[in-house]
């Protein structure tokens, strides 16, 4: 038998036009694709800004399910990430809008990325570098949630100056303006 | 400190886009609903199959009656006739038009079917008749010489008709499935291709075609010489190391390839220059006459190999998933592959 593996590439992956105008098809197998590959993604950055699991889980199905059963009543192309980011930041801010009337939120308080153990495991090297990279986590823990945001959807996610400006709604000098006064603070904090 | 927050916003990146512990439950839930929410048109699916067996199993017994009443005076004929449908998927099958004359053709690899020449007392009219029609099961590959000397490689799941005795101005054959043909040269009598959705007309050449019925699309590879392709009545030639692509009976769009990637398997390779596993599958599944479900998370990743064709299924896919690090499971009749 003569069978050698010699590549294990994925330079033509379907991209996300591609597999969203195969789920305005009806095909569930886009859709399958879809959804394996912003799931996680998409839950990761909510629980990231400590909303409750359940509830972005929940959001996540809803926000699914429309996408199958009505997917041309949707606005996704050409952005189709930003729109997901979107839907799912909309939907998490109805929920707690409703939520917060009959209960409070009574932790408000953001831990944003990553714990101290994954810090401590990523710079062993020096201690140097460990206590810089806790000045820099203290630091962005100071910032609002609006400007915790942005950081994430522009570096972490690294959406265009177009795409964050659909998710935030606003126009994209207003996304440059509040990356910008957002690095100015973060400066002044270290 | 760049490098620091450089290491620290890929550690960020690496966290968001780890697999979550909920991923495969949630979907199991959305799938359910999903189904449920198909459910009736899926009904209505299940009502026209229904009709269509219904309609199906009442032509069938037509056919078993008709069959009985015409061999009923000559009962080898009946046998015959009865392991035709059997479907006995291990031979290579060659059946006369007339229907009295099936011959199984016992298993052995590389097996050649000679063409007998005519002998010179056959009658016009049965020249225009007569025609034979060979059989490949799965995962089996033959080869054809015809009474000029043209060879047909056959592969697998494939028939092929062709007249017993050629006629004087033209040769003609009929495809579903895929062949390679090596014509020879004899430019008064052309040689025609058929196939469900186009017609190639060949001078003297080597190409291979490639026409399922059950597969959408097809395709046409010219190796050497030139050929004429046409389908509704438009005409298209094809040039050396082109490749033609058919959507039913419509022409979509022409390729420059190399040939030697849709020619291996008349040499019993199958050879993969990256090509998605969505793709290579597809290509097990016509050979070995299979049933394989992809995982899409990986159906659209790019391998490249060389598979022998004279192993089975099995072996095939398992050292798929060994040099892959696939995992391949078999659940009723379908392969199930996803990752490991």
């Amino acid at each position: 038998m003569s069978f050698y593996i010699i590549s294990r590439s994925q330079e033509s992956p379907m991209t996300d036009i591609e597999i969203w105008e195969r789920i305005e098809n009806g095909d569930k197998k886009a859709f399958e694709l879809l959804y394996r590959r912003y799931y996680s993604p998409l839950l990761n950055y909510a629980i990231s800004f400590n909303y409750d699991e359940e509830l972005v889980k929940d959001s996540l199905q809803d926000l699914f399910i429309k996408i199958f059963t009505n997917p041309k009543k949707m606005n996704a192309l050409p952005y189709v990430k930003a729109y997901l980011y979107r839907c799912l930041i909309n939907s998490l801010k109805d929920k707690k809008k409703t939520a917060k009337k009959t209960e409070d939120f009574e932790d408000e308080l953001i831990r944003y990325g990553i714990s101290d153990q994954n810090l401590k495991a990523l710079f062993k090297e020096g201690d140097e570098d460990l206590k810089k990279i806790r000045r820099l986590h203290s630091a962005i823990d100071k910032l609002s949630d609006n400007q915790k945001n942005a950081l994430s959807i522009r570096f972490v996610q690294e959406f265009t100056w177009k795409e964050m400006s659909l998710i935030l709604d606003i126009s994209e000098q207003s996304c440059m303006n509040l990356i910008g006064r957002t690095i100015i603070k973060l400066r002044k904090l270290l | 400190m760049e490098q620091i927050i450089k290491k620290y916003i890929q550690s960020l990146k690496k966290g968001q886009s780890q697999k979550h512990a909920s991923e495969d439950e949630v979907w199991k839930l959305l799938e359910e609903k999903i189904d449920s929410s198909g459910s009736l048109s899926a009904r209505k699916r299940i009502l026209r199959y229904s009709i269509i067996t219904s309609v199906a199993a009442s032509l069938l017994i037509c056919i078993f009656i008709i069959g009985y009443m015409r061999f009923d005076n000559n009962t080898e004929s009946r046998e015959l006739a009865v392991i035709e449908l059997s479907n006995e998927s291990e031979y290579i099958k060659v059946i006369s038009s007339t229907g009295e004359n099936i011959e199984l053709i016992s298993d052995k690899t590389n097996y050649t079917h000679n063409v007998k020449e005519a002998t010179s007392d056959v009658s016009v009219y049965s020249e225009n008749t007569s025609t034979e029609t060979l059989i490949t099961p799965s995962g089996r590959i033959c080869k054809i010489v015809l009474p000029d000397g043209s060879t047909i490689h056959v592969n697998a799941n494939t028939s092929v008709t062709y007249p017993k005795v050629f006629a004087k101005h033209e040769r003609r054959i009929k495809v579903d499935g895929e062949v390679y043909c090596e014509v020879d040269r004899a430019e008064d009598i052309p040689f025609y291709v058929e196939t469900k959705g186009f017609t190639v007309k060949v001078l003297g050449t080597k190409f291979n075609v490639s026409a399922y019925k059950n597969s959408l699309k097809s395709n046409v590879v010219l190796v050497s010489g030139e050929v004429q392709l046409s389908s509704k009545g438009e005409a298209l030639n094809l040039k050396p190391r082109q490749m033609a692509i058919f959507d039913k009976d419509t022409f979509v769009s022409l390729r420059n390839v190399e040939t030697s990637l849709y020619t291996s398997w008349v040499d019993g390779y199958l050879i993969l220059k990256s090509k998605p596993l969505r793709v290579i599958f597809q290509k097990i599944e016509q050979f070995y006459g299979v049933a394989i479900s992809c995982d899409p998370v990986i159906e659209e990743e790019l391998y490249t190999g060389k598979l022998d064709l004279t192993n089975n299924v099995d072996d095939i896919l398992n050292l798929i998933q060994f040099s892959a690090s696939l995992k391949c499971e078999k659940e009723n009749d379908t392969y199930k592959i996803s990752k490991r």
